[in-house]
């Protein structure tokens, strides 16, 4: 095989034994790699009903297809597992340098069975596999871990190439927002895949690997590599504003548009955005840029308080911590933030979610719902000392901290408020005010893992394309008009073309789906179509989606949050409206072939050749 | 008439001197457009990036009627998500 290494390493913890199973070629080529390996080995062999604590629950870590060809920006892959948060399919994607490492040794996947006796760590060195004693690291956050782990490494080099994934505290205690950490700053963040390897007292992968990763047509390979390249450099966009600023570097272009949310979704189109922009944290904090293996655009970076409550290196937040734990909560100080930030690194908890936690708790606070004798500190909007207040306490499950690590309405509940905890599926909503963007509303509400944006980026088309073109490609941000066959379009395509072949959806800005494709096809040597690996896509949205119904998770849950649904847009395009998602989701069921309660039908199923898996 | 300019990334640049918090206020003729606008600010042609008119994004070619009051934004164009 090329691009794949062919191998998929499966380890029982509760035995301590591992085995190497060989990769099929065919189901290679169907599911390409990260979540959609993921999902089809999860469907196949993971009860949906079961506890995602328990035993019966399997941990994976899944590589994209194109993790350690050269592909540019081919690292992205995921760590999946059903989801103790949402109770559906979980799968959270990272980047960084850890899944370089495991292709290097050999490996495509990894999957983790039952449930170890006394913490462990799995270590990878090529053909080298021990599952080894972790007790020494358990307590200890991610940044100690990783150290620890390298300094007990004799030769620096050969510390330098190991490359870690671990948990830290949140995760050991079943935080149910927890997330898996690698290179320290990477997170694996949504759905509560942190606390599934709490569960299964696994602290830490550490992988180092030397072996080559072969591509299928060389020359063709390197000539579709250095066409994406060129036309990253060609883009201003790509290879200078992003890398300057970020993803954070759209978070004043989205508050002067509406979709930047400010204060728990109450408010939007606020003056004091500017304060905490990417623009404020690359001017004042950020020492350098840092990126992932194989990619030129270096989006992260450590950003550095020099003094304050807030003092500490950091690394720089993108868009989605900025919204969300900036502005969402009242907070436009960029110290704050950062500090916020590098908490949840340290301690490993999915800034998003802690962030939809606090801001909720925020509010809660501010309505008189919840006292100050509960929380034991003032929650007013903008207090970023009780941010961090909250998040280490949510690692711990110390204080209302004990609420928040169950996820989702557990604390606006607690107050008599469940509707001032914004997300969907018990999942923190992502940082786009839905009132002005009817796609991405549709988008978030289908999301197969939760309240998350990017399963499709619709703000390409009806955002971004209105101000930096292509002039074509925009479409009414606040019309309900082709908005289902455009996310339903989008939704495939992403899946299999950027996710599960390991390309990092930011680097759509600079190479888009035709530099993509012949990267995927000349490096694994399928002799694919563009159709066919959307169709690949497809394949992968309906397991997923009948993963999650026989979860129980079902149309009632595909649901935008009252606030969106109720209270009109005070700013933006779609200024004093509210987004229909019931009736565009109507239209979408249809499109998919789905029936009116959203179940794939046997037809559709057939068509898929996943015949014989309906409910 | 008159319109607000909120000036981010490189086009910070362009702001007339003494200008506070990247913002300044613009005096034009009546019925000008996003283009005279650019103009007035000394925003050359190649110097590209997109453009937000009171909430709703517009791209810097426009020709877009400005009104009293208006607030425009200059952004380099940014990518994400
Ligand atoms: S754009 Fe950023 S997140 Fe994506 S691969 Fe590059 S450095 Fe990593």
């Amino acid at each position: 095989m090329h691009a794949w290494a062919g191998k998929i390493l499966r380890v029982d913890l509760s035995e301590r034994e591992y085995d190497i199973e060989d990769l099929d070629p065919y189901f290679a080529k169907m599911y390409i790699g990260a979540q959609g390996t993921a999902t089809r080995i999860l469907y196949d062999e993971v009860d949906p009903t079961i506890d995602a604590l328990g035993e019966e629950n399997k941990l994976i870590f899944s590589t994209g297809a194109l993790v350690g060809t050269g592909a540019v920006t081919g690292i992205r892959s995921v760590w999946a597992a059903k989801s103790p948060l949402t109770g559906g399919i979980a799968f959270s994607n990272v980047g960084g340098y850890f899944p370089a490492e495991v292709k290097f040794a050999g490996y495509d996947m990894i999957i983790f069975e039952g449930i170890a006796d006394d913490p462990v760590m799995l270590w990878i060195d090529d053909d080298e596999i021990e599952i080894m004693d972790a007790d020494h690291l358990w307590g200890k956050d991610v940044f100690e871990t990783e150290d620890i782990i390298k300094s007990e490494i004799d030769d620096p080099w050969k510390a330098m190439d190991t490359r870690i994934a671990s948990i830290g505290p949140a995760g050991e205690n079943l935080v149910k927002i927890a997330a898996i950490m690698s290179d320290k700053h990477r997170a694996a963040a949504r759905c509560g895949i942190g606390a599934v390897m709490g569960s299964k007292n696994l602290k830490a992968v550490v992988a180092h690997g030397t072996k080559d990763v072969s591509v299928a047509v060389p020359e063709a390979f390197n000539k579709s590599v250095n066409a994406a390249l060129g036309a990253i450099r060609a883009s201003e966009r790509a290879s200078k504003v992003f890398p300057a600023y970020g993803s954070a570097g759209l978070v004043n272009f989205y508050n002067e548009v509406g979709l930047l949310p400010h204060m728990n979704f109450k408010k939007m189109a606020l003056p004091e955005a500017h304060k905490i922009s990417g623009q404020a944290v690359a001017d004042g904090y950020l020492i350098r840029n840092q990126g992932c293996f194989s990619c030129p655009m270096s989006c992260g970076g450590p950003a550095e308080v020099k003094e304050g409550p807030f003092e500490g290196v950091s690394h720089r937040p993108e868009y989605e911590t900025h919204a969300l734990m900036g502005p969402n909560c009242g907070i436009y100080d960029p110290e704050a933030l950062l500090k916020g930030n590098n908490e949840c690194n340290r301690l490993g908890i999915d800034t998003m979610d802690m962030a939809c936690q606090v801001s909720c708790a925020m509010e809660l606070y501010e309505e008189g719902h919840l006292p100050e004798s509960d929380a034991g500190m003032k929650l007013n909007f903008g207090n970023g000392e009780a941010l961090v207040t909250l998040i280490q306490q949510t690692a711990y499950r110390e204080g209302l901290g004990e609420l928040i690590a169950e996820g989702g309405a557990t604390l606006a509940e607690k107050y008599g408020q469940p509707d001032l905890f914004i997300g969907v599926k018990k999942m923190g909503y992502a940082g786009y005010d839905a009132r002005n963007a009817y796609g991405m509303a549709l988008g978030v509400v289908t999301s197969t893992r939760g309240g998350c944006h990017c399963r499709a980026y619709t703000l390409v088309r009806e955002a971004l394309a209105h101000a930096f073109g292509p002039k074509e490609m925009a479409v009414d941000p606040v019309s309900m008009q082709g908005k289902a066959e455009m996310l339903m379009m989008m939704q495939n395509m992403q899946t299999a073309l950027v996710d599960c072949a390991g390309f990092c959806q930011f680097s759509m800005s600079g190479q888009p789906p035709p530099l993509l494709f012949p990267q995927l096809a000349t490096a694994t040597g399928v002799n694919y179509t563009m159709p066919e690996v959307v169709i690949n896509g497809e394949r992968i949205w309906n397991l997923q989606k009948m993963f999650n119904l026989k979860a129980g998770i079902t149309k009632a849950d595909d649901v935008l949050p009252k606030r969106l649904r109720e209270e009109p847009a005070t700013a933006g395009p779609g200024k004093g409206k509210n987004p229909d998602v019931e009736t565009m989701l109507k239209y979408y069921y249809m499109l998919r072939g789905w029936d009116e309660e959203g179940v794939p039908t046997p037809q559709k199923l057939a068509e898929l050749g996943l015949e014989g898996q309906g409910l | 008439m008159q319109v607000e300019v909120k000036m981010f990334m490189k086009f910070r640049k362009y702001l007339p001197p003494d200008s506070k918090n990247d913002m300044a206020v613009i005096t034009l003729e009546e019925g000008a457009t996003l283009l005279d606008l650019r103009a007035a600010l000394g925003i050359p042609p190649d110097e590209h990036g997109g453009t937000v008119i009171d909430g709703v994004a517009y791209p810097e070619d426009s020709v877009h009627k400005l009104k009293d009051g208006d607030s425009v934004g200059f952004f380099a164009s940014v990518a994400g998500g």
